[in-house]
Parts: structure tokens; C-alpha cells; sequence
């Protein structure tokens, strides 16, 4: 009996190590995991924890001192760049190193070797753009410049120093949650993490939609539904301001040539991203500032996550002294200002993403018809590893024009697809990084403008200012001449070179201003240009953000950092400005439910502010969507159920306020009888009656209703900021969404000494289990920001420096 | 007084060891105290049980005050959809103890089946 006993005994304690040491489902090894020696309970980080420290790594020539401040945020103090971006590399990890993991993962198609199966098509995406084809031609050219080369290089054997320190128990939490180990970091990572970044800003695309419009409504109709420039336009450069004359002309095509291709239909939604990835930033220079200091504000609008996007940082070397916003993976900073110069930036929006239809000879897609011979295509295998299965290979050819991303076999295999190649400037090889490091470097407008050369992907607008006063603009990137208005709207045709893309505007001849008239620059995603500028462009602009703050600047004196917070916690709707009163003054009253009048009475006093704590901005925009639905769904769903594009809330209205009867050709409006009138009746009835089901106990407001939630990088809610209690929407200055807005909001007073104030909705650690993991979020909320501390090196004393940690030669 | 001694003993060891082995090294100090030191099965179970459930959860409790139940919370919620690092580090305790208890029991049969076999070597069967 006591045998046999033993033996049960013995087998029921093997099997529980057995089970708690391994993995089951998405329940990580509970043995190590629940330990509280080794697991989780071991990444709760005291609140009290004394971050100084001495370090003896090998990488660092000289001593490098990093202070830390009450919001953890690291002040590099080193010798020499090199031994800055080491420990940069170092303490971004430190605080970073899952976020920089799978960011990167994400970027090249490499989440379901930890994830798993269910993000396999992810992964096939972010291969068949070429993302790490595309990153791996970048990184020859980073490489082969001594300057980029070397703080790639100590940024890498920074992350892999802190890296080579870790056990399981040190791990980053999600590597024991997900039950995987970080492996080295490459310089080939930081050059995808600068392409998920173009993906991002420059990946979405609505060829394959545009087409489909084009086969069912003709040119004229789509112009009409999507114009290149809105009739109230507030570019980026101002008005009247002369262009040089260009010095490349494209020799154009006939818009017909372009249509010719399009006999197919597409039947899948193209690749997407949140077109509203777009920011504000301004500059006001010393006339109009109360200090007679020019003010540099930038918000860029970004997915938000936690841990955030960003990572603080102040890095300072004899050559250089800058704070700023980093991107964990990345070295330098992204936007900022040094002791001579401020930057910020926004997305110019510009199409720089076109698809070409492409006739293989068969489906080995080994030969291609291209100006009239067959042409050998290179073929691409991609392996795809999946965490419990069998790998997955993919087959991806590449053309001239670039990587077939879409054949018959993605992204189904239900229709006969097109093979569609994808020319992307991203695939353009290029040096982003260097622009970063000289723009660090900068000390005036000249090496601004010379850091800026660099730039071509995504492109952006660089707002600038100086301690020297002056301010300025510059739209930057590699922009291809297009041939004309509509080239690149639509799937081209990919077996002529005549429809490669021949140039790119000149760097002299991007869009830029110096110290305009008006004393001021501004950008918030709108059109660059009005139509004087000598360059075909298109792109998905948006207008009402920019309306509000040119008024709101070329309106005010005396402005005063207090005053560049309001602008950018502003919540008034531009578009339900110009809406709203149209609505109202076609909505026929007579018969409405008691209920309706009510919230009828409540949008006519509604001050189009869109706080949280109001239901108004719910109403109106229940009612403005019902509306969209009425007047374009006809036209965009038609019996074929293709993919149509959406025209703009912005073309919609100001189509309305130009003629309210709004004949469409083909489809619709018109022709299906029902006047306006009749539309907006229907459309308030539908959504008051929505609005009051869900409104059951009179408590709704937007900030419930719509509210932020900034996940957790793994979608996991438990490690993630749920319901804020937020304002805005798109169309407000402080473009905040359910999961979107306002990712770093930076206000730089170039006085003497510098003020500057910044916050983004996150904190500086990445560990959940930090005190500062998530601390910036509710004072984020609260539009409130922090000083921040642009230390000198006679600081070291100062009651703001929290905690130290000096890195030392290990030899010495 | 014996059960005090191993339910120290396996603590102390079960603590010391955890610094440098992996987690299961608990059921093996577990199994090596009880083979030394003898009880009766029920009561070997329990003292090893007890001693590792009072020194994982106090171990996971004391790490949860100090870091102000930021992480506790979180990790409840995540795993038991509700915010209660109390319950967590109680689920903690209880996976270290069931393992070292189970070990414990081994070497107490192990143990007692020894003597049995020495006193009567024709064996109890």
C-alpha cells in the first residue's frame, strides 16, 4: 500500500511540475510565472525604487551620467555622441524592450512566431509590401554613411548590453505573460522601426476603391466626389506666395490612358490606415508672442497605445543638447528642440503609394508582359514562422515597379484576383535617420535645411523656429512628378514604363516657407499648396483643423505659451459648424416627438464645443451620419457590392452649401426622388430614435459614449487605459478619438533660457508594473502638461534630478 | 515541534533556493526535508503545503504592498476579472504549496515504505 501510495504521490507531483511548467492555451508556465521569486510578481516594481545605480558595461569609453527626473525621464549626459546613443540604446531598453520587439515584429511581419496563427495575415501583409526588403535596401544606404552608421551601431550595442543582462526573472512583463525571450537587437530593426513609421503615415491607399468608382460613375462624377482641393482652403503655404518655376515637367498622359486599364473590378478592401494619422503643429514668431520669443507647438495624431509610442529623452554631448520625443528603437529625437533650434512635425498626407496592375505569362509568376517583351520577375520566398504550427511560405515576385502584393492567392483566394504590384516611395531607399541626427545637431536654419535633404519617407511637414527668431515651414519628402492630376488615383497600368514614376520634385521645390508675412506658420494635414503650385500632388487632406487654429492665430497678439495650451486642448467642431446650421435650416419640425424636440432644442444651443460631459457632439454627429448614409448610399452601394471610396465629410458639406439640390449624374440623390428636405427629416428621426435607446437614462454624453481607450500593445485590457473621459473628435484641434489623438502634445518657447512643456498619454516605463507605466494618462486627459526639465550639466544638484545612474568602462 | 522544524526548514531552503533554481527546486527541498525528517503522510503533506502557501503568497503580498497593488490589480483582473491582489497572491501560495506538498507526501511514503521494509522485510503487502 505505502508503495503504491509513494508512487501516486510521486507521479500527481510530476505531473503538476510537468503542467505549471508549461504553457497552456494563453495561461503562461504558472509555476515560473506565479512564483514570486521569478514571475510576475517580480516585475511590481516598488513605488518607492531607487533607480541610481553604477554600471560597468563595456560599451561606454568615458563615464555617462543619466539623471532622472520626477517623470523618469532620462537626461544623458556623456562625452561623445557615440557613448550617448550606446546608453540611449541602454536606458530605452531598460524601459522599453518588449514595446521595441514588437513594434518591430509588427513592422515586418514576424508576430505569429509569438503569437500565433491568428495574426498569419498580418504578417503576409507586412511581407508582400516589402516591408523588410524595403528596410533592408534602407539600412545599405544608412550604413554606408559614417554618421548614421556609427550611432546605429552604438544604439544597437546599447539595447544588446541591457538585453544580455536579463533573466527570466528580469524580464519585461510580457515576455513572461506571452512565454517567450527577446532576441538580439539589429541595426536592421531600428531600419523597419522607421518603416513601420512610414507605413503608418504613407501606407494606406485608395487605388483599388478609386477604381471601382472610376469603372461605375466616369472621371467627371469622381472628381466631383473627391476634388483635389476643397473651396475654402487654407494651405500650408500661404496663398499668393509665388512658386519657383519648376524645373522638371513631366511630359503628360492623357487622363484616358489611365482609365483604359481599369476593366477589372477590384473585390477587396484595400490596405487601410487611420487616415486621421495626421497632427497639428504652428509656429508664431516674436511679433506675435508676448515674450517676443517665437513658440513652436506640435501635436502629432497617432494610435495610442501604452506603453506610448514615445520615450522622453534629453541627450547631452560637447556637440549636441537636445530634448525631445524618441521612438523607442530609434536613436536621436524624433521632435524636439535644442539650445539653438525647435522642430515639429506633421504628416503631409501626400498619395505616395501607387498600385500597377501587372499580366504575368502564367501563375509561377516567373515572366511579365513589360514594354512589349516578357520580362523575368525576381521571386521573393517569405518563411513565415507561426508559434504551434508549420511554417508558412510565401511567395512574393517582384517587378520593376515593386512587390506583387496582391495575386489569386492574397488577400483570399475566393475570386480570381488581379496581380496588383505595389510602388511605394518607402521602398526608395533612403537615410531618415541622418536628417534626425543633423536636425539634433542643427544650430540654425541652414543645417535645418541641410538635415532636411535627407528626408524622403513618410513625408512630413517640418515646422521650425530659432533663438535667433526666425520661423518656418517645409514640406519634405520624396514626392514623385506625377504626369497628371489623376495619375496615381487609380490601379496603372503595369506593363509600360511610360507609367513608372520618372523623378521626384526637386528638394528646393517642396513646399516651404521662411518667416512669412503673417508671422506665422501652421499645418494640420491640409493641402500644402493652393493650385498656383507648378506640381501635380493628391493626397487625403483634411481641412477644419487647420481652418481653426489660422484664425485662431492670425486673430490673436501677445500669445502666450498659456495660449498655445488652449489651441491645442480647443474642442470646437469645424465641420459641425458649417453643418449643423444647414441641417437645422432644411429640417422640417412639424411632428416631431416630443423626445426629438428636445434634443432638437439642445443642438440649436449647442456652442460646438465637443466636451465630454455633453451629449450634443452625439447627436449631431448620429444625425450627420444618418444624413451621409441618405445622400451617398445609393451612389457608393451598388449591386456588384464592390469597394467604393467615401467622399469627405468636408466635399459632402461644401457641395451642400453650393447647391443644395446636388444633382449627381448617374445615381442617386436626384433621380430617386427626395429633396434634402426629406433627407435630413429622415435622417434626425432615425438617429434621435437611436440616440434615445441608448440615451435610456438621460446620463449619455459624448465622454461615456465615445470616450479613449489606449490599449495595451497585446490588446490586452486588464494592462490598458479603459473609458477616458475625453472630448473631441477629428475634426477639433485636439483631434481626439476612441483609440487615436493627440500622441505628444509639445509647446517650445525659444527664449532665453528655453520653456518648454510637453505631455503624451502614457508614462516612461513600459513595465505595468511601474508606478510610471501609465502616469501621464489622467493629466493627459485633463489637457494639463508638464515643465520640462532641459537640464545643463550645472544641474546635477537640482531637486529635480530624482536618480542617477552613471555607466563606467568596466575596465576601469 | 517537528512540524515546525520542516515547515521552517522547507521554507528557508524552498526561499534559498528559489534565488537560484528554477521554481520547481521547492518540490525537491520539499521532498529531501520530509525523506530526512519523518511524519506521518497527512501531516508531511500539510507542513510543506502550509509552509510554501505562507511563503509565496507573504513573498507575492509583501512585493504587491510595496508596489502599491499596481500590478496586482492589474494581473487579477486580467486572470480572475476582478481586481483583488489578495486573491492572486492566495492563488500564488496555493500553486507553490500543492507542488511542494505532493513532494512531501512522495518522501513520507518513501519514508514510511523504508521503515516497513527494514523493520519487516517480508513487507505489509
Amino acid at each position: 500500500m505505502r508503495s503504491k501510495g509513494f508512487i501516486i504521490s510521486l507521479i500527481i507531483t510530476i505531473i503538476l511540475i510537468v503542467v505549471l511548467n508549461n504553457r497552456w492555451g494563453q495561461v503562461p508556465p504558472a509555476g515560473k510565472f506565479f512564483s514570486p521569486q521569478l514571475g510576475f510578481w517580480q516585475n511590481a516594481t516598488p513605488v518607492n525604487n531607487n533607480y541610481s545605480c553604477k554600471l560597468k558595461v563595456k560599451g561606454v569609453e568615458r563615464p555617462v551620467s543619466v539623471w532622472f527626473d520626477a517623470h523618469l525621464v532620462p537626461h544623458i549626459f556623456a562625452q561623445d555622441d557615440r557613448d550617448a546613443y550606446y546608453v540611449q540604446g541602454y536606458i530605452t531598453a531598460r524601459f522599453r524592450l518588449w514595446q521595441m520587439d514588437l513594434q518591430v515584429r509588427a513592422a515586418g511581419g514576424d508576430l505569429s512566431e509569438v503569437i500565433g496563427e491568428k495574426t498569419l495575415q498580418y504578417d503576409r501583409l507586412q511581407r508582400r509590401k516589402g516591408m523588410v526588403t524595403d528596410a533592408e535596401n534602407s539600412l545599405a544606404v544608412m550604413e554606408a554613411d559614417s554618421a548614421t552608421k556609427a550611432m546605429m551601431d552604438a544604439y544597437t550595442a546599447g539595447v544588446n548590453a541591457y538585453i544580455a543582462t536579463l533573466n527570466y526573472r528580469k524580464l519585461p512583463l510580457e515576455y513572461k505573460l506571452l512565454d517567450y525571450k527577446p532576441v538580439k537587437w539589429t541595426n536592421l530593426k531600428t531600419a523597419l522601426l522607421l518603416k513601420y513609421m512610414s507605413d503608418m503615415l504613407t501606407g494606406g491607399t485608395s487605388d483599388m476603391e478609386n477604381t471601382n468608382a472610376l469603372k461605375l460613375l466616369g472621371l467627371q462624377q469622381f472628381n466631383q466626389m473627391f476634388p483635389d482641393y476643397p473651396d475654402s482652403l487654407y494651405p500650408i503655404i500661404p496663398k499668393g506666395t509665388p512658386f519657383y518655376k519648376p524645373s522638371v515637367s513631366p511630359s503628360s498622359i492623357p487622363s484616358d490612358s489611365l482609365i483604359a486599364v481599369n476593366k477589372e473590378a477590384v473585390r477587396f478592401q484595400s490596405d487601410k490606415r487611420d487616415i486621421d494619422n495626421g497632427s497639428n503643429n504652428w509656429v508664431v514668431n516674436g511679433k506675435k508672442t508676448r515674450s517676443g520669443a517665437p513658440i513652436l507647438c506640435n501635436d502629432p495624431h497617432l494610435g495610442l497605445n501604452l506603453p506610448s509610442l514615445w520615450f522622453e529623452v534629453q541627450i547631452h554631448t560637447p556637440d549636441m543638447d537636445v530634448y525631445g520625443a524618441s521612438l523607442p528603437g530609434a536613436p536621436g529625437v524624433i521632435i524636439g528642440f535644442n539650445n539653438y533650434i525647435a522642430w515639429g512635425l506633421t504628416n503631409a498626407q501626400r498619395d505616395v503609394s501607387d498600385y500597377y496592375a501587372i499580366r504575368f505569362k502564367d501563375a509561377s509568376m516567373k515572366q511579365y508582359w513589360y514594354d512589349s517583351s516578357w520580362k523575368n520577375a525576381a521571386v521573393k520566398i517569405e518563411k513565415i514562422n507561426i508559434r504551434g504550427h508549420k511554417t508558412f511560405y510565401d511567395t512574393v515576385a517582384y517587378t520593376v515597379f515593386g512587390p506583387v502584393m496582391y495575386d489569386p492567392s492574397f488577400p483570399d483566394t475566393l475570386s480570381d484576383h488581379q496581380y496588383l504590384a505595389l510602388h511605394w516611395a518607402a521602398a526608395d531607399s533612403s537615410d531618415e535617420l541622418k536628417t534626425m541626427y543633423l536636425m539634433n545637431h542643427a544650430r540654425n536654419f541652414d543645417d535645418y535645411k541641410n538635415a532636411l535633404k535627407y528626408f524622403e519617407c513618410p513625408g512630413q511637414n517640418f515646422a521650425y523656429a530659432d533663438i535667433s527668431g526666425n520661423i518656418a515651414i517645409w514640406q519634405q519628402g520624396k514626392f514623385p512628378v506625377r504626369r497628371s492630376m489623376d495619375f496615381g488615383k487609380f490601379i496603372l497600368p503595369g506593363d509600360d514604363s511610360l507609367y513608372l514614376w520618372h523623378s521626384s520634385i526637386p528638394f528646393l521645390e517642396n513646399p516651404h516657407i521662411l518667416d512669412p508675412e503673417q508671422n506665422f506658420v501652421y499645418s494640420a494635414n491640409q493641402n500644402p499648396t493652393d493650385t498656383t503650385y507648378p506640381y501635380f500632388y493628391h493626397g487625403e487632406f483634411i481641412q477644419f483643423r487647420a481652418r481653426r487654429i489660422y484664425h485662431f492665430l492670425n486673430d490673436r497678439n501677445n500669445l502666450t505659451i498659456e495660449d498655445m495650451m488652449k489651441l491645442q486642448n480647443d474642442y470646437y467642431d469645424g465641420f459641425a459648424a458649417e453643418a449643423l446650421p444647414i441641417m437645422l435650416r432644411h429640417l422640417d419640425t412639424a411632428g416631431l416627438s416630443r423626445a426629438s424636440h428636445q434634443y432638437l432644442d439642445s443642438l440649436r444651443h449647442w456652442d460646438l464645443e465637443v466636451l465630454p460631459g455633453t451629449i450634443k457632439p452625439l447627436l449631431f454627429y448620429s444625425w450627420w451620419d444618418s444624413l451621409y448614409e441618405n445622400i451617398w448610399s445609393d451612389v457608393l452601394n451598388d449591386s456588384l457590392h464592390l469597394p467604393m471610396p467615401r467622399p469627405t465629410d468636408n466635399t459632402t458639406i461644401e457641395w451642400l452649401i453650393r447647391d443644395t439640390t446636388m444633382p449627381l449624374v448617374n445615381t442617386g440623390y436626384a433621380s430617386r426622388g427626395g429633396n434634402l428636405r426629406s433627407r435630413v427629416y429622415d435622417a434626425f428621426i432615425k438617429a434621435m430614435n437611436a440616440v434615445q435607446k441608448l440615451d435610456s437614462t438621460g446620463k449619455l454624453n459624448w465622454g461615456i459614449y465615445r470616450g479613449t481607450d489606449i490599449m495595451h500593445l497585446a490588446r490586452i485590457p486588464a494592462l490598458s487605459r479603459m473609458h477616458l473621459f475625453t472630448g473631441g473628435d477629428r475634426y477639433t484641434v485636439s483631434a481626439i478619438k476612441k483609440d487615436h489623438g493627440p500622441s505628444w502634445r509639445m509647446i517650445v518657447q525659444m527664449s532665453n533660457p528655453i520653456v518648454a512643456y510637453g505631455i503624451y498619454p502614457g508614462g516612461q516605463s513600459g513595465n505595468p508594473g511601474s508606478r510610471y507605466y501609465d502616469d501621464f494618462v489622467d493629466d493627459w486627459v485633463r489637457g494639463k502638461y508638464y515643465k520640462l526639465n532641459f537640464f545643463s550639466p550645472d544641474d546635477s544638484t537640482s531637486a529635480e534630478v530624482k536618480y542617477k545612474i552613471i555607466f563606467v568602462n568596466k575596465k576601469e | 515541534m517537528r512540524s515546525i522544524l520542516v515547515f521552517l526548514l522547507i521554507g528557508i531552503l524552498s526561499y534559498i533556493t528559489g534565488l537560484y533554481y528554477p521554481w520547481w527546486s521547492l518540490a525537491v527541498v520539499a521532498f529531501v526535508v520530509s525523506l530526512i525528517i519523518r511524519q506521518k503522510p497527512v501531516a508531511s503533506f500539510f507542513t510543506a503545503f502550509i509552509s510554501l502557501f505562507v511563503l509565496w503568497s507573504s513573498l507575492a503580498l509583501f512585493r504587491d504592498m510595496a508596489n502599491d497593488h499596481i500590478l496586482g490589480n492589474r494581473m487579477s483582473e486580467l486572470f480572475l476579472q476582478v481586481k483583488s491582489p489578495v486573491l492572486l497572491a492566495i492563488i500564488t501560495g496555493f500553486i507553490g504549496a500543492i507542488v511542494a506538498g505532493f513532494a512531501a507526501l512522495s518522501a513520507s511514503f518513501l519514508r514510511t515504505k523504508k521503515r516497513v521494509n527494514t523493520q519487516a522485510p517480508s513487507g505489509d503487502v
